[in-house]
C-alpha cells in the first residue's frame, strides 16, 4: 500500500533533487548506463547522416578559419587574466582532502555492508556517478579541484612532515609517468571488461586497495613523486583540469579553454601517449557497445550474452585500440613533421618526438568531450538514483530528503523531441571540443614552427584526424548499441 | 546489513512494534501487524530478488523492481508471510548468464534466502537454473521463456506467475484465423526469440486450418527493412511481426511507406513496443492493427477494482505510465509476473507451514500442488491454471486493437486455448 503523507512530503522536497540535477547538469556534468532501445529507437530515426555532415563540415571551416587568421590573434586567444590571489590554501585543501579521505572510508564501509543492489548502494553511485562523471566533467569548468579532493594528500601532510621528509626511497625519473599510464589502462579494463565493476563489495575492495597502494606508495617514495608518476588519477584529472577556463592555483585565472594546457611548459612522452590513451580508450568504451562491434565477435546484440562472456574480446580490443590510436596519431605527426621540415636547413628541423609530445596535448578536448558526451544520458538517469541513495545513505528506513519513494524515471528517452534535444546536445559537445583542438593544435605548431607555410603545413595530416575523428564519435552517437 | 529499501514500510511498523514493547498490544493497535507480532519467530522471510539492475535488462528490472517492491509492501501490510516479514534481497545480474549462476549462489551461501525469484532474460535463467538446482534453492523464475515447461531445467526451477511463450503464441491462432485472415506472413529477426514464435505459430495456425506463406528473418543486427519487404507475398492477408530492439520504430516506419494505406491485416506482440508510446513518430502506421498484451497497458471502459488497485500500488497510470512521469511507460506486459509470483510464494510458504531453508522442498510440493488460481488482486492479470508437473502457469492472454493510439482489449483468450502437451513430469525428479 502507498502512504499518501510521505508522497507529499516527498514531492515538497523534490525542488531538492532538481535543484542537485541541475547543479550537475549547469557545472558540465553528464552521462549515461542504462540506455534504453527505445531512446536509441528515436535515434535511428533522427536524420543523423545529415546532423554527422554538418558537424564535420563545422570542424573543416573551423580548420580554415584558424588556417588564416591573424597568428598574434591565437597567441594572445590563450593569454589568461589573473582575477584574483588566493594565497595559501595548504591548509584548507589539507582539511578538504582529510574529509574526503573520511568519505572514502565511508563509502567503502558502504560498500561492504550496505545494501546489494548497486543503484541503490552510494559507493559505486559515488564511484561511477559522481566521481567518474560529474567530477571530471566539472574539471572541464574549474581546474586543479582534485588537488582538494584527493583522499590522499590531506591524510599523508597529517601524518608526515612532507617538507623535510626524507623517503625511503626514489623513484627512478626514468619511470617518467608510465606506471601511471600503465594504470589508467587497467583501471580503463576494469571499467569495461570486468563482469560486475559496479558490485558494492567487490568494488569496495578494489577502492580500498588503490587507497592503500598509493598511501603505500606516498608513504615509501614521497607524496610528490608518487602522485605525480604513480598516481593514474593525478595525472588524469591534471590534464582534464587544464582544460578549464578557470583554474584554481595560488592564483585565480581564467582565459580561453585550453590555456593552462598549453602553459603546462613541456611534456614526456608518457604523458603524451596517456592524453591519446584517455581518448582511444573512451573511444573503444563506445566502440564496444555497438552492433557493428557485436557482429565482428559473432555476437546477437539482441542476445547480448553479458559481459562475462566478453571478457577477453573486450581486453584485447582495449589494448588494439590504444595502439593503433597512438600509431596513427604518430603517423600523422610525423607526417606533418616531413611536411613542415621539407626543404630546411638542419638547425631549423623540428623532430618528431618533440612535435609528438607537444601536439598530443591537442587531443584532450576530444577526449574530454567524447567522455562527457558517452556519459550523458547514464548520468542523467543514475543521478536520480544518487539522490534517492543520499535520502538513505545507510539504507536503515531514513528518509532524510523525502526521497525514498521517488520514482526513478527513464521519461525523457522515451519521447522524440528530448531524445533529439540530448542527441542534438551530445553531438554539440563533440564537435565544439573537436573545433577546441583544431585551434590547440594550431596554436602548439606555431610555437613549433617558424613560418606561416610550414605551420599550415604540419596541420595537414593532422587536421585531416581530427576531421574523420569528428565523423567517427558523431557516428557512434548515432549508430545502434545493445547495452 | 540488509538491503531494505524494498520495505522501509514495514521496518517503520517494526519499529513501532519494539517501541510499544508487546505484539499483543501493539496489534490491536495496528491489527494488519497482527501476523507479524504473533509470528514464532522474528526472523524474516528472505526473498533473494535476481534483478536485471544492469546490463541489456535493466529497462525492464527497473519495472520488475517497482513491482516487486509493491507486492511486498501490500504482503507485509497483510501481516507477511506465515507471521514473519517478507526482506527482499536484491543482486543485481548484470542480465549476464554467469554472474546470474554467482548470485544464486550468493542467495544460498551469503545470504541464506529463502527462495530466489524474478529472472527475466531466458539465458540468465539457464545460466542460474543449474546452480539452484545443486543448491537445492527453490528458483521462481518471471521469464515467459518455454524453458521451464520444455523439460531442460529441474525440479528447483518454476514458472507459476507468467505464461510462456508456446502458450501465448498458440492463444493467438485462433483469433487470428477467425477475425483477421489464414494466409500469415511472419517478420521475426533471426535468432532463438523469433524462432520460437515461428515455430509455435506455424504450427498453431495450421490447427486452425491457416498457414504461413512466408517466413522472413531478419539478421538481428539490420537497421533497414525495406528490401526485406518485397518477399511478402501478394496472397498474404495477416503479416506477423515479432521485431525486437533499437530499430523497431524503423522498421514499422519503413513498413508504412511500403504499403501505404492498403496494407494486409497487422499482428504484433508487444513486447515490440513493451516500454514504448503508441504516441511515437512511425507508429501511426499501426493505427487499426492488432497486438498481444500480457496485462491490458491502457485501462479498459470495463476497468475492475483489481485494476484500479493493482496499478495504484505499481504506480502506473491508465495509460500504463508512471505516475511520477507520464513519458514514463511501464513494462506492463511482464510486470505482474513479480507481483504474482511473490504471491503464489506466500500461498505455497502458508500451505506447507514454511519455517525455513529445511521446508524447501515441501514449498515446492506445495506450490506443485497448486491448480486453479482465480482472478483477484493475487492475479490482477488474471486467472491461472498452474501445472505442477511441468512448472508452468497459463492463463489468459489479451488482444488488443490500437484505436487513437491507444490499445484496447478486443478478446480475451480461454486458458484453454493455450493448454498443450505436458513435455516434461518434473515431479517425477528427486530432490
Amino acid at each position: 500500500m502507498f502512504h499518501p503523507n510521505i508522497k507529499n512530503k516527498s514531492f515538497k522536497k523534490s525542488w531538492l533533487y532538481l535543484a542537485l540535477v541541475a547543479l550537475f547538469i549547469t557545472t558540465g556534468g553528464i552521462i549515461t548506463a542504462h540506455a534504453h532501445a527505445s531512446e536509441q529507437g528515436f535515434v535511428l530515426l533522427l536524420p543523423t547522416n545529415f546532423y554527422i555532415l554538418a558537424g564535420c563540415l563545422a570542424v573543416v571551416a573551423s580548420i580554415l578559419i584558424v588556417a588564416f587568421i591573424p597568428l598574434h590573434w591565437l597567441v594572445g586567444l590563450f593569454r589568461p587574466l589573473t582575477i584574483s590571489n588566493f594565497g595559501h590554501l595548504s591548509r584548507t585543501q589539507n582539511f578538504i582532502s582529510l574529509i574526503s579521505t573520511i568519505l572514502v572510508f565511508w563509502l567503502i564501509y558502504v560498500g561492504f555492508s550496505g545494501p546489494h543492489n548497486p543503484l541503490t548502494n552510494l559507493l559505486p553511485l559515488t564511484i561511477w556517478t559522481v566521481w567518474w562523471m560529474a567530477i571530471v566533467a566539472l574539471h572541464g569548468v574549474v581546474g586543479g579541484l582534485w588537488l582538494w579532493l584527493n583522499p590522499w594528500s590531506g591524510l599523508y601532510n597529517f601524518v608526515f612532515d612532507s617538507a623535510s621528509r626524507q623517503t625511503l626511497f626514489k623513484l627512478p625519473k626514468a619511470l617518467s609517468q608510465w606506471p601511471a599510464t600503465l594504470i589508467f589502462l587497467i583501471f580503463f579494463g576494469f571499467l569495461i571488461a570486468d563482469p560486475a565493476p559496479d558490485d558494492p563489495s567487490r568494488l569496495a575492495a578494489i577502492v580500498a586497495s588503490y587507497w592503500l597502494f598509493t598511501f603505500c606508495g606516498m608513504a615509501l617514495f614521497g607524496a610528490k613523486d608518487w602522485l605525480n608518476q604513480c598516481e593514474s588519477f593525478h595525472v588524469f584529472f591534471k590534464l582534464i583540469g587544464s582544460l578549464a577556463s578557470i583554474q584554481l592555483g595560488k592564483k585565480i585565472k581564467i582565459g580561453w579553454p585550453g590555456w593552462a594546457a598549453l602553459n603546462n611548459g613541456s611534456t614526456s612522452i608518457a604523458v603524451s601517449v596517456f592524453v591519446l590513451m584517455i581518448l582511444a580508450s573512451g573511444s573503444f568504451d563506445g566502440l564496444s557497445e555497438t552492433f557493428w562491434w557485436m557482429a565482428k565477435l559473432g555476437v546477437n546484440p539482441l542476445e547480448y550474452p553479458g559481459r562475462s562472456a566478453l571478457i577477453t574480446p573486450t581486453i584485447a580490443g582495449l589494448i588494439a585500440a590504444n595502439f593503433i590510436f597512438c600509431l596513427l596519431f604518430a603517423l600523422c605527426i610525423w607526417l606533418g613533421v616531413q611536411l613542415a621540415n621539407y626543404g630546411c636547413k638542419t638547425s631549423d628541423k623540428v623532430n618528431f618526438s618533440k612535435a609528438f609530445g607537444q601536439l598530443a596535448i591537442s587531443i584532450l578536448p576530444i577526449a574530454f568531450g567524447y567522455h562527457v558526451a558517452h556519459y550523458f544520458i547514464s548520468f542523467l538517469v543514475s543521478s536520480q538514483y544518487v539522490v534517492v541513495a543520499l535520502s538513505d545513505p545507510l539504507a536503515v528506513g531514513a528518509n532524510y530528503f523525502g526521497l525514498s519513494h521517488y520514482h526513478v524515471s527513464t521519461g525523457f528517452l522515451k519521447t522524440f523531441q528530448t531524445v533529439k534535444t540530448i542527441w542534438l546536445a551530445q553531438a554539440g559537445i563533440i564537435v565544439s571540443l573537436h573545433i577546441l583542438s583544431v585551434i590547440m593544435a594550431h596554436h602548439i605548431a606555431t610555437s613549433l614552427f617558424k613560418t606561416r607555410l610550414r605551420i599550415l603545413s604540419s596541420q595537414i595530416p593532422l587536421a585531416i584526424f581530427m576531421i574523420f575523428y569528428t565523423f567517427f564519435g558523431l557516428w557512434l552517437l548515432a549508430t545502434p548499441r545493445s547495452v | 546489513m540488509k538491503n531494505f529499501d524494498l520495505t522501509k514500510s514495514t521496518l517503520t511498523r517494526r519499529k513501532v512494534l519494539k517501541t510499544l514493547g508487546a505484539g499483543v498490544a501493539a496489534a490491536s493497535i495496528l491489527p494488519r501487524l497482527g501476523g507479524i507480532a504473533h509470528a514464532a519467530t522474528s526472523e524474516p522471510i528472505r526473498i533473494g530478488f535476481q534483478a536485471h539492475r544492469t546490463g541489456i535488462g535493466a529497462a525492464y528490472g527497473r519495472w520488475y523492481s517497482r513491482a516487486t517492491s509493491a507486492a511486498v509492501t501490500r504482503i507485509n501490510d497483510m501481516g507477511g508471510i506465515n507471521g514473519r516479514e517478507v526482506e527482499i534481497i536484491t543482486e543485481d545480474d548484470g542480465t549476464d548468464p554467469k554472474r546470474g549462476a554467482e548470485v544464486i549462489e550468493k542467495f544460498a551461501k551469503q545470504h541464506e534466502v529463502d527462495v530466489a525469484f524474478g529472472t527475466l532474460y531466458s539465458h540468465v535463467v539457464y545460466g542460474s537454473a543449474p546452480r539452484a538446482g545443486e543448491l537445492k534453492l527453490p528458483y521462481f523464475v518471471v521469464s515467459e521463456g518455454h524453458h521451464v515447461a520444455s523439460g531442460k531445467l529441474n525440479r528447483y526451477t518454476l514458472q507459476p506467475g507468467i505464461t510462456d511463450v508456446k502458450s501465448q503464441v498458440q492463444a493467438m491462432a485462433p483469433f487470428v484465423a477467425d477475425n483477421l485472415g489464414k494466409k500469415v506472413t511472419m517478420i521475426f529477426p533471426d535468432f532463438a526469440f523469433g524462432h520460437d514464435h515461428r515455430d509455435f505459430f506455424t504450427a498453431a495456425i495450421e490447427a486452425q486450418g491457416g498457414e504461413v506463406v512466408e517466413s522472413i528473418a531478419i539478421p538481428p543486427t539490420e537497421t533497414s527493412f525495406t528490401k526485406y519487404f518485397p518477399r511478402i507475398p501478394r496472397e498474404t492477408e495477416v503479416i506477423y511481426h515479432v521485431m525486437v530492439g533499437p530499430a523497431v520504430l524503423t522498421f514499422v516506419k519503413e513498413l508504412g511507406e511500403f504499403f501505404g494505406p492498403n496494407r494486409p491485416e497487422l499482428f504484433g506482440f508487444i513486447d515490440s513496443l513493451e516500454a514504448v508510446d503508441f504516441a511515437s513518430p512511425g507508429l501511426e502506421f499501426l493505427e487499426g492493427s492488432y497486438f498481444w498484451e500480457g496485462m491490458a497497458r491502457y485501462a479498459q471502459a470495463d476497468q475492475t477494482d483489481i485494476d484500479k488497485t493493482y496499478r495504484a500500488a505499481v504506480g502506473v497510470d491508465n495509460n500504463g505510465a508512471s505516475i511520477s512521469d507520464s513519458r514514463d511507460v511501464a513494462t506492463f506486459s511482464h510486470m505482474f509476473g513479480c507481483w504474482e509470483t511473490l504471491n503464489i510464494i506466500k500461498r505455497g510458504m502458508e500451505t506447507c507451514g514454511y519455517q525455513g531453508p529445511a521446508d524447501r522442498q515441501s514449498l515446492i510440493e506445495a506450490v506443485e500442488a497448486m491448480s486453479d488460481m482465480p482472478y483477484s488482486l493475487d492475479h490482477p492479470q488474471g486467472a491461472k491454471r498452474f501445472n505442477g508437473k511441468t512448472h508452468q502457469t497459463f492463463g489468459h492472454q489479451y488482444i488488443s486493437q490500437v484505436i487513437d493510439g491507444k490499445l484496447v482489449v478486443k478478446h480475451k483468450t480461454s486458458i484453454e486455448d493455450g493448454l498443450y502437451e505436458d513435455e516434461v513430469d518434473y515431479t517425477k525428479q528427486s530432490f
